[in-house]
């Protein structure tokens, strides 16, 4: 007996033993560094569907699982415009955890379409022991070019991990969690009206920190919902809300701690521009290109003259604007070639700091001069979207050629040729700088209906690019305007849950107004009582989206004299017509769906079948004699009254 | 008839002399009241009921519509038009003798129109608790002329779903 109990106290201490060792596992705190900015970054970490129960970090609710996906990704602003990107997935091994591990994850920046791009590497430095999990986040940027020159602000760091399961069911419970010893238990806001909706599984919980103290300090939750194939994102404050809509989002113990260090810098694009041997049309030019990347296969002209000529080549550089109008902005010296050969050949030009407007491009005229025989070859820049060209000096490489053929006896003929395109004969600019203009284009999109003649208010209106979308719902006026647009952004429009109008693209150069033509239709139906005898006048015809409620109401009106009732701006879609008797919704005589299928379309009557009575009206002739003349029994009797009492 | 045929052959011969002192009386005036009704049955009274459908006529017509609380029914053209089949014109007569769900409508209204749609007279009520010929409305309908009927009432929050009211419709008119 004292053997067996023994026994069990040995293996009651031995399973309290492994217990320990799996859950003592914390975070070890550390100060947040931030480097050379010198200030205090918001850190905001994205948990995708991130799991940590007492036991340590889980991932997929299943310690024995031995993998999990963890993306990365940072998103800043940088002069007004916001970028926001991810790395692809990357399975860490969870036996990373087991000891120290070092993770590395590189991604790509590019800031402003045609310039160079801004790298970043995000190092986590993963630590497991027995006594705590360290991970260890560090993000580094730099680029091509070593002198950066702007800040980069409002960095926030992401990282989530994937394939995460959670528990729990948005109603009844709340958010609760321990982080640092501490508890923390919030109730969800109340302002999230659809509740009952099907919730997709897309969620992000935000967690904010005091990166002084590692107070927990703030928490979003954002998840996007769908609502009768509406996509509805959502975003929710945590705090100083009590509420009624619940999750269960218990995480725990918070064990992980992080480090991160950050620093954005950005500068103006010193590029090098080729003389490529293709062609574009740019304000009204149609130029060879003068771009950051030069082509496969060069070209060459020339110009020949009699007789034995030095050969010279200069460079023109002009501003050339929307309208074609030209500012001339300087041009170099001349190369020559006194002897004959060929070969690279450069000249500088000091460039005086020239304001330009966005749609400015940089037209470069290469001059070739023999004597008093000439010929250029013009080149230009797409439109920079600069605003000024930098106080530089410019380096032109040109590749020239010279050549002089014949004899005394029948004369000499001096060639002259200039080559460009590949990189062989790379002729190009080096040192062309110049400085971006803000991206803030403005975008005012009025949604309006099928023939143009309504604004459409309250419409969803989706705004997408390639790193962002975004959604605004039309005002008063029909009008969902946007600042700091550029390039092409695609557009919908949802309306009361149906998409009325095929995403289309928009590019964005200068500020943009634009009517949005949706599928909203006009439509007449008429109301007939049940025997269609007659038609019903002041009957409440309301259209909805789905269900007969109040949410879900797209239009109503009141039918006319003639039974018809016209009902303006409704979705191209199946819909459901209710009939109220007179204008309360209180009784409902008919409900049924119709189909949109076009503008002042006619449906098919409402025949309303529902909570009515009958009148029969019978009616007869009563006819009058006028040939023959009748007595009525009264009068006969009034008579003979009269003659007894004579008598 | 035979109550028209039983006062000829038998008032007519005893009491010829007074009928006769009578005749300047009720020649005197154009239309007297009758405690009786007589209808036309067997006979081709010329003031009839018009098919618009079929062109057929009718001395007696029920109209069945139905009814719904707080809302007005409209029939702009009932079934059948009013004919004056004679060859001069016809002043006709119109009312409703009685309604067995006096509750039922906020407002009943019976017009006559013409053939270029001009209203020609309006019965209407909203109480058909005082109904009958005394509230009889007339118009003048010409020879051979269709006029039109047309039917509004709004029913009342008493309509009872499913249940059915009646309304006695009369047209009277000299022979």
């Amino acid at each position: 007996m004292r053997y067996k109990f023994a026994s069990c106290l040995f293996l009651a201490f031995l399973t309290l033993s492994l217990f320990l060792n799996v859950s003592c596992k914390y975070a070890k705190e550390e100060h947040v560094y931030v480097e050379d900015l010198g200030k205090v970054w918001h850190l905001h970490n994205y948990f995708d569907d991130f799991y940590v129960d007492k036991d340590g970090l889980q991932i997929s609710n299943n310690l024995s699982q031995p993998w999990a996906d963890i993306v990365a990704g940072v998103s800043f602003t940088f002069r007004g415009r916001s970028y926001s990107f991810w790395t692809d997935s990357l399975s860490l091994e969870w036996t990373a955890f087991n000891g120290s591990s070092y993770a590395e994850l590189n991604g790509t920046a590019q800031l402003i379409r045609g310039f160079v791009s801004l790298q970043f590497t995000l190092n986590y430095h993963l630590v497991w022991n027995s006594s705590y999990i360290q991970i260890t986040p560090i993000l580094i940027a730099s680029s091509n070019y070593p002198d950066l020159k702007y800040q980069v602000e409002n960095v926030i760091l992401h990282y989530r991990m994937e394939d995460v399961s959670i528990d729990g069911n948005i109603a009844d419970d709340f958010c609760a969690f321990l982080f640092n010893n501490e508890t923390y238990e919030y109730f969800l806001p109340a302002y999230f009206e659809h509740s009952t909706v099907n919730i997709t599984e897309s969620l992000n919980h935000l967690f904010i920190y005091d990166n002084v103290t590692w107070k927990f300090v703030d928490y979003v939750w954002e998840w996007n919902y769908t609502l009768n194939q509406m996509q509805i994102p959502v975003n929710v404050t945590l705090i100083g809300d009590g509420a009624n809509v619940q999750a269960d989002f218990n995480y725990g113990n918070f064990p992980l701690q992080f480090i991160f260090r950050h620093s954005f810098w950005w500068h103006d694009p010193v590029e090098t521009r080729y003389m490529r041997s293709d062609q574009h049309t740019i304000n009204g030019l149609t130029a060879y290109k003068l771009d950051t990347t030069q082509t496969s296969s060069s070209t060459y002209q020339e110009i020949t003259e009699s007789g034995q000529y030095s050969c010279r080549w200069r460079a023109y550089v002009y501003v050339r604007h929307a309208d074609g109008s030209e500012n001339l902005v300087g041009y170099t010296a001349y190369i020559y070639r006194d002897t004959d050969g060929e070969g690279i050949q450069s000249v500088t030009l000091s460039v005086s700091l020239t304001s330009l407007s966005s749609t400015d491009a940089i037209r470069v005229r290469v001059r070739m001069l023999i004597s008093s025989v000439d010929t250029y070859i013009d080149f230009i820049t797409e439109r920079l979207g600069a605003s000024q060209l930098d106080e530089a000096t410019w380096t032109f490489y040109l590749y020239t050629y010279r050549d002089v053929t014949g004899n005394p006896i029948i004369g000499y003929t001096t060639h002259a040729r200039f080559y460009w395109g590949d990189s062989t004969h790379n002729s190009r600019i080096e040192g062309f700088s110049y400085t971006t203009a803000p991206v803030a284009y403005k975008l005012n999109l009025k949604i309006m209906d099928w023939d143009l003649a309504d604004a459409i208010p309250n419409a969803y209106v989706y705004l997408k690019n390639d790193t962002s979308s975004y959604m605004k719902a039309s005002d008063s006026n029909g009008w969902a305007n946007w600042t700091g647009v550029s390039g092409t952004v695609y557009v919908n429009v949802s309306y009361f849950g149906f998409w009325v109008n095929g995403t289309f693209s928009i590019s964005v150069s200068a500020d943009t107004t634009l009517n949005v033509r949706c599928n909203l239709y006009d439509a007449y139906i008429k109301v007939l009582p049940n025997n269609q005898q007659g038609i019903l006048y002041t009957a409440n015809v309301t259209v909805f989206n789905g269900t007969c409620i109040q949410g879900n109401k797209i239009a109503t009106s009141l039918t006319n004299k003639t039974g018809y009732v016209y009902l303006t701006n409704l979705p191209n879609n199946t819909l459901t017509f209710t009939v109220y008797a007179g204008s309360s919704y209180s009784t409902i005589i008919y409900n049924d769906s119709r189909t949109l299928t076009s503008d002042e379309q006619v449906l098919s009557s409402a025949v309303c079948n529902q909570n009515y009575g009958n009148v029969s009206i019978p009616w007869e002739i009563v006819m009058m004699p006028i040939a023959m003349v009748y007595f009525s029994k009264k009068a006969m009797a009034s008579k003979n009254i009269l003659k007894r009492n004579k008598n | 008839m035979s109550l028209r045929r039983g006062f000829l052959s038998g008032a007519l011969s005893l009491a010829a002399i007074r009928a006769i002192a009578m005749i300047g009386i009720v020649f005197a005036s154009a239309m007297l009241y009758y405690d009786w009704t007589v209808t036309m049955t067997g006979a081709k009274p010329l003031v009839v009921f018009y098919k618009w459908a079929d062109g057929t006529n009718a001395t007696t017509i029920d109209l069945t519509y139905n009814i719904y609380a707080n809302l007005w029914l409209i029939d702009d053209n009932a079934t059948y038009g009013v004919k004056n089949g004679a060859t001069v014109s016809k002043t006709i007569y119109m009312w409703a003798d009685s309604c067995n769900a006096t509750t039922w409508f906020a407002n009943y209204t019976v017009q006559i129109l013409d053939t270029s749609g001009a209203v020609q007279a309006t019965w209407t009520t909203t109480d058909f608790s005082s109904v009958g010929e005394s509230t009889a409305v007339s118009w003048s309908q010409p020879a051979g002329t269709i006029y039109t009927i047309k039917v509004l009432f709004k029913g009342s929050s008493s309509v009872v779903v499913g249940s059915a009211a009646r309304v006695n419709m009369k047209l009277k008119t000299a022979e």
